[in-house]
């Protein structure tokens, strides 16, 4: 229960985001959401 | 003063939605892959992903409709929820900024050939999610940053197909 709560909270942030910022200046948007997702290399990333 | 200018002059700057943006996408990606396998059925990590559920829920078809009649059957529950999330975050954030309002079909007039580009672009998008294992967020925003090698080769796929899709539709 309590974790399908947080993954709802995680839906709820990411629209917000989405909203709020409205997100070739695009292209630093785009490299930034790499550069963040690519912190799970530090503990390695699983292809799904 | 030219310290809260400067400030200013860089929020408003295009830049700044995009990287604010881009950061929240990648970090709540990053904190949905890792809270994802302890409440997901396979015990596996899952991405933030929107052709995958469609995907999913289409090849569970049988089971979904003729068997269970429950459509959402084919979602991991894990991304039910995900969704759920979405859909109310957009509008508890449309209610608090007041930008709240009803909409309809009434004034929109689609043209035929619009239609017809939005029906070919549709079945495009359908076949090619199940063909690369994955839409543009799934392997833009999970398998490049996690260098997934078959994700770089979908996304220069993706990049091709625009630059065909350019020449032939135009932009």
């Amino acid at each position: 229960m309590a974790g399908n709560v947080l993954v709802l909270l995680v839906g709820m942030a990411l629209a917000i985001v989405v909203r709020r910022s409205n997100y070739y200046y695009q292209l630093v948007g785009v490299l930034v959401s790499i550069g963040a997702f690519g912190l799970v290399n530090i503990w390695g990333y699983e292809p799904c | 003063m030219d310290d809260i200018r400067s400030v200013k002059s860089w929020v408003s700057s295009p830049w700044f939605k995009p990287i604010l943006g881009g950061l929240g996408v990648g970090l709540l990606g990053l904190l949905f892959y890792f809270i994802s396998p302890f409440w997901s059925s396979t015990g596996k990590p899952e991405v933030i992903s929107v052709g995958g559920f469609l995907a999913n829920t289409l090849s569970w078809g049988e089971r979904a409709i003729v068997k269970s009649n429950y459509l959402l059957s084919g979602i991991p529950p894990v991304l039910r929820f995900l969704i759920l999330g979405i859909v109310l975050g957009s509008f508890v954030d449309a209610v608090l900024s007041r930008q709240l309002t009803r909409k309809g079909f009434n004034k929109q007039q689609i043209l035929k050939e619009d239609l017809v580009y939005d029906i070919g672009g549709g079945m495009l998008i359908g076949f090619g999610v199940l063909l690369a294992n994955g839409c543009v967020i799934k392997h833009l925003l999970a398998g490049v940053p996690g260098l997934d090698i078959a994700s770089f080769v979908a996304v220069g796929g993706i990049v091709i197909g625009m630059r065909i899709g350019l020449k032939i539709v135009g932009g």
